[in-house]
């Protein structure tokens, strides 16, 4: 019985690495700069195969809309919480539907069958 | 006097003191986390065959979503229908299946999602009407060609697993 519930634990215990992004519904209100609107999203690595994560910004097509963010690319350490500005024309207001963050992988790091994760916000 | 001013003002410090309230605060907004429970590993069974079957010699790989509250999200798994990885092959000669489906539930209503999913092209999309965690597995198969033999080398292929806001 102890066997099993050790084993039990271990099984329950090991490694589930996650990847966390908030809010659900974001907002882009105006920023510094006219014709620009801003939001700010929250993303938490608790993956530690992952350092990189992409912003993405898509129309209801799922087609790629232009934006600015601090960096595209964010470097975050394992269980580091990083918040994100996010910048688009303010033309794009009614087209911009989803916020999103995807998981990276480098080329050199990758050695087995892995999961890739996407997490989208939806604009208010 | 001094000595005066110092014990009234001890006195109304501990009576303030007397009176806090400690209050903790919290809220629970709707949230998705994406975890990677196992990672997947390819058995070859056959020397044209890399699965991910347990009877193959594999590891299915698990992914698990959390929603803090339910009917948020939209949960989509993707099964790779390409390596991101191996040696120099013709993909066109590789064929793919695979499959997804729920493994485990912290809610029985959960149960209800595998026979209410969508699926399209190799993708399974769940809706999570649910608050708490759900596992999902998936399974892959990779068949090169006709009687051919996949070249030795290491291959890695990607699942993706998406949580979108509804």
């Amino acid at each position: 019985m102890k066997k099993f519930l050790v084993i039990a634990l271990a099984a329950f215990c090991g490694p589930a690495m996650a990847h966390e992004m908030s809010p659900t519904y974001v907002e882009f209100g105006p920023s510094y700069v006219d014709n620009v609107l801003k939001t700010d999203i929250e993303i938490f690595n608790r993956r530690e195969d992952v350092n990189y994560y992409q912003i993405e910004v898509y129309d209801k097509d799922w087609k790629s809309i232009s934006f600015v963010a601090d960096t595209k690319i964010v470097n975050l350490k394992y269980l580091e919480k990083k918040t994100v500005d996010v910048y688009i024309k303010s033309n794009d207001k009614d087209r911009a539907v989803y916020v999103c963050t995807l998981s990276r992988f480098i080329k050199e790091d990758v050695t087995k069958t892995n999961v890739s994760s996407r997490i989208c916000s939806k604009v208010k | 006097m001094f000595k005066k001013v110092l014990i009234t003002m001890a006195c109304l410090s501990a009576g303030t003191a007397t009176y806090a309230n400690p209050v903790i605060r919290g809220t629970v907004a709707s949230k998705c986390s994406v975890y990677t429970t196992t990672q997947g590993v390819y058995g070859n069974p056959s020397p044209d065959v890399l699965s991910t079957a347990a009877a193959d010699g594999g590891v299915q790989p698990i992914v698990r979503f959390d929603v803090a509250i339910g009917d948020y999200y939209y949960g989509k798994i993707t099964y790779p229908t390409a390596f991101t990885s191996s040696p120099s092959l013709t993909s066109s000669a590789v064929a793919w299946t695979g499959d997804v489906d729920v493994s485990q539930v912290t809610v029985p209503a959960m149960s209800a999602y595998t026979n209410d999913v969508v699926t399209y092209d190799n993708t399974y999309q769940y809706d999570l009407t649910e608050a708490g965690s759900t596992w999902f597995k998936v399974s892959s198969e990779a068949t090169y060609g006709v009687n051919q033999a996949f070249p030795a080398g290491s291959y890695v292929a990607t699942v993706v697993a998406e949580c979108i806001a509804k």
